[in-house]
């Protein structure tokens, strides 16, 4: 029976423009709220960090590094090697792995320094160092050549950075991204998904064909078709939405490929090419390798996991919020409090990003109504501890349990209620109706 | 007779109120039953009781002679007063969807959908979305959805309303066929004019209780009264002649006569007889559903 139901509901939903439509517009959505975000996060308030330079292996120019931001604290170590310094890393203390004389010296460098930390630096901080650093070697080339305003072309070099958080390269910029990235999609497809579940039950009660069919089938395993289908639906869409960007992906790294090497590029080759040589790959190609190498893959299966908890339980809340009224405009008085629980874990991402082990942090990804969402951005961007993710996700599922026998409840009454519509008082009567 | 359907003492109420109040009827497998009332009166109430929709707060149901379960559902068809169907969903897949709720597999259900919208005449349309059939051909496929798996009790709440005269005549000769293999039908409606010549057992409720429950020319003979239509030509003075008779003029040449003290048939034709009238037609009032229940209701109140 639940098949059945099932069956309709998905093919019903996977056939709808809107579901391919949304495929398109997720990702564009994203990027414009994505792009937003990225600039209120570089100018957000930061704690200081402080980054150790080793005198004995920087350029001596570097001496002068200073910065604007008083938050950035430079420490020339006299004396130091790297590899001396490099047990002084601690929380907000990195070492800083500047590029050589000879490097700068050469025409047209691309220089790589690379940052030595045991967390992740804040996108806001090493965009104002490589702008301290930009700033120092531009004054020594413009020095060197004798400033000539025609020449500096010929001077013109790149920077780009590396971050070294416990020996292991990652970008913490991706980082960061990727763990937005999956909680902002679980936001978008918890409410879109959650919407299109409550205008079916509100077009099937208005369309008044429930009454026939609830004398086929129980409400219960009806609304829990509807429920399954739906997040059948979410997933279906969210493995679309992968497999379209990894090979949008993997196309693009080949294009990309393809201009930056003057022989034919295997994906393969540079790969291991960028193992071993980590200091000549310094092109775009090395970007993207660097970034699916510090993705946290265990996003892509804990995602449809916490997809599928989420949606049983913020899906069962929206069923019963359809079920309770004649149509969608007297809905919202349900759906506020439910969009409300939806929103605040995604008002609360950024600062979870930028300190994933803070309580805020690990009690948002513990919280059952806000662990799907709040989730993603920690497991993005840090180790949550294994016991952490069972703890919440067992109580996730403890709370499916609640809601959908509360959601179960008033759906039964509700889609044969008709007329007035009823106040939260009711609403709680309908839960004693045999 | 064979009991089909035993409903003992079903109550259901909503918070203070009471839709229905301990209501036992005995539905008789093979026929046509009607349950009459007003709007309101607790009619739907009852059958989504019948059709486990909801659950009686009291009272137990005897499906077939077995107590009510779930299963029992398989063997029913409904088609409640408010029904519609998804708008935007083919007919066809739309009948297949409902029969495979009611049980049966996905190859038999189509197979029945096919048939039966040929049967109605509705093949053209098999493959249009609901939406752009119109509300006749809207309720022939609702009722092909209720009837197609053969169900053991047919369900009908307000068959006909909104249905011409022509489609009615098509949903009157299934149901008479429906009922000639053997289905137990219970026919709803407050249009009591409707059930008369439909049905042969009814119920009336009023306000969630039951008032009457029998067969249809008992109930009316049980409510017959002394009273004959008489159609006539002459001098509407002449009948002031009549004695022993209560007389209402009720039109150009039309009277209701009411008997008084045991006067017989016979002796009123004679009199009539001898009057200087000349009587096109003559009967005996046979009363309608609608009366008894008026009837009914205000002796009660």
């Amino acid at each position: 029976m639940i098949y059945t139901i099932f069956r309709r509901e998905y093919l019903n939903i996977v056939s709808k423009k809107s579901f391919w439509l949304g495929i398109l517009l997720i990702p564009l959505i994203m990027v414009i709220i994505f792009g937003i975000q990225i600039a209120a996060f570089m100018f957000s308030e930061e704690e200081s960090y402080t980054f150790l330079i080793p005198g004995e292996d920087s350029p001596a120019m570097f001496q002068q590094l200073t910065s604007k931001n008083e938050n950035i604290i430079y420490e020339w170590v006299e004396d130091s090697t790297l590899n001396e310094l490099m047990s002084r890393k601690a929380n907000k203390i990195a070492v800083l792995e500047l590029p050589t004389q000879e490097q700068i010296d050469a025409v047209n460098p691309k220089l790589l320094y690379r940052f030595h930390s045991t967390d992740n630096i804040n996108l806001g901080l090493s965009e104002s160092v490589e702008r301290n650093l930009r700033k120092i070697i531009e004054d020594y080339k413009l020095e060197q050549a004798g400033l000539a305003q025609e020449e500096l072309d010929e001077l013109d070099f790149s920077l780009s950075s590396r971050t070294i958080k416990d020996g292991k390269e990652s970008n913490s910029f991706l980082a960061s991204a990727a763990g937005y990235v999956m909680g902002f999609l679980m936001y978008m497809m918890l409410i879109i998904f959650g919407s299109m579940l409550m205008q079916g039950v509100i077009e099937e009660k208005t369309n008044r064909i429930v009454e026939i069919i609830v004398s086929s089938v129980k409400p219960f395993q009806f609304m829990m078709g509807k429920i399954l289908a739906l997040g059948a639906a979410g997933l279906t869409q969210f493995l679309l939405l992968i497999s379209i960007s990894a090979i949008s992906f993997f196309a693009f790294s080949l294009v990309a490929g393809s201009f930056m090497g003057p022989t034919e590029v295997d994906l393969a080759q540079i790969q291991a090419a960028t193992e071993q040589a980590p200091e000549e790959a310094k092109n775009a190609m090395d970007d993207m390798l660097l970034a699916v190498y510090s993705f946290k893959w265990s996003i892509l299966w804990l995602f449809p996991l916490y997809f599928v908890g989420g949606f049983l339980l913020y899906g069962s809340l929206m069923a019963a919020a359809g079920a309770a009224v004649d149509n969608i405009q007297d809905a919202s008085q349900f759906t506020t409090p439910i969009m409300m629980l939806l929103v605040i874990p995604f008002t609360i991402m950024i600062p979870v990003i930028q300190n994933p082990n803070s309580g805020l942090a690990v009690f948002g990804s513990i919280f059952p109504f806000f662990s799907p969402i709040v989730m993603m951005g920690r497991i993005g961007i840090t180790e949550v501890p294994w016991y952490e993710v069972i703890l919440s996700l067992g109580l996730l599922a403890l709370t499916i349990w609640g809601c959908i026998w509360f959601a179960a409840k008033i759906y039964r009454v509700g889609i044969l209620m008709y007329g007035k519509k009823p106040s939260f008082k009711e609403l709680f009567k309908w839960l004693r109706y045999s | 007779m064979d009991i089909f359907l035993q409903l003992n003492g079903l109550t259901k109420r909503y918070d203070k109120h009471i839709a229905v109040n301990n209501v036992s009827l005995s539905i008789p497998k093979g026929q046509i039953y009607g349950l009459l009332g007003p709007n309101g009166a607790g009619k739907t109430s009852l059958i989504r009781m019948i059709t486990g929709i909801t659950i009686p707060d009291e009272g137990t149901i005897l499906f077939d002679g077995k107590p009510w379960d779930r299963t029992h559902t398989q063997e029913m068809g409904y088609m409640p007063e408010e029904r519609g169907l998804y708008k935007k969903m083919k007919v066809k897949d739309q009948i297949t969807y409902l029969l495979e709720l009611r049980g049966q597999s996905h190859a038999q259900a189509k197979k029945l959908a096919s048939e039966w919208l040929e049967k109605l005449g509705l093949k053209e349309w098999r493959n249009k979305k609901a939406n752009e059939l119109s509300k006749g051909m809207q309720q022939k496929v609702q009722f092909i959805a209720t009837m197609a798996h053969k169900p053991k009790l047919l369900i009908l709440d307000e068959p006909f309303s909104g249905l011409d005269p022509v489609n009615t005549k098509v949903m009157e000769e299934e149901i008479h066929r429906m009922k000639d293999e053997g289905t137990t039908i219970i026919f709803s409606t407050h249009r009591m004019e409707q059930v008369e010549e439909l049905c042969d057992f009814i119920a009336l409720i009023n306000k969630g209780e039951l008032m009457l429950e029998d067969e249809i020319y008992r109930v009316r003979k049980q409510f017959q009264k002394e009273l004959y239509h008489l159609e006539y030509s002459g001098a509407s003075t002449a009948l002031n002649q009549l004695n022993g008779v209560t007389l209402e003029h009720t039109g150009n040449g039309k009277a209701d006569l009411r008997m008084q003290n045991g006067l017989s048939t016979k002796e009123l034709h004679h009199k009539l007889a001898d009057l200087p009238i000349e009587i096109h037609g003559f009967n005996k009032h046979l009363p309608r559903l609608n009366e008894i229940f008026i009837e009914l209701v205000s002796k009660e109140s």
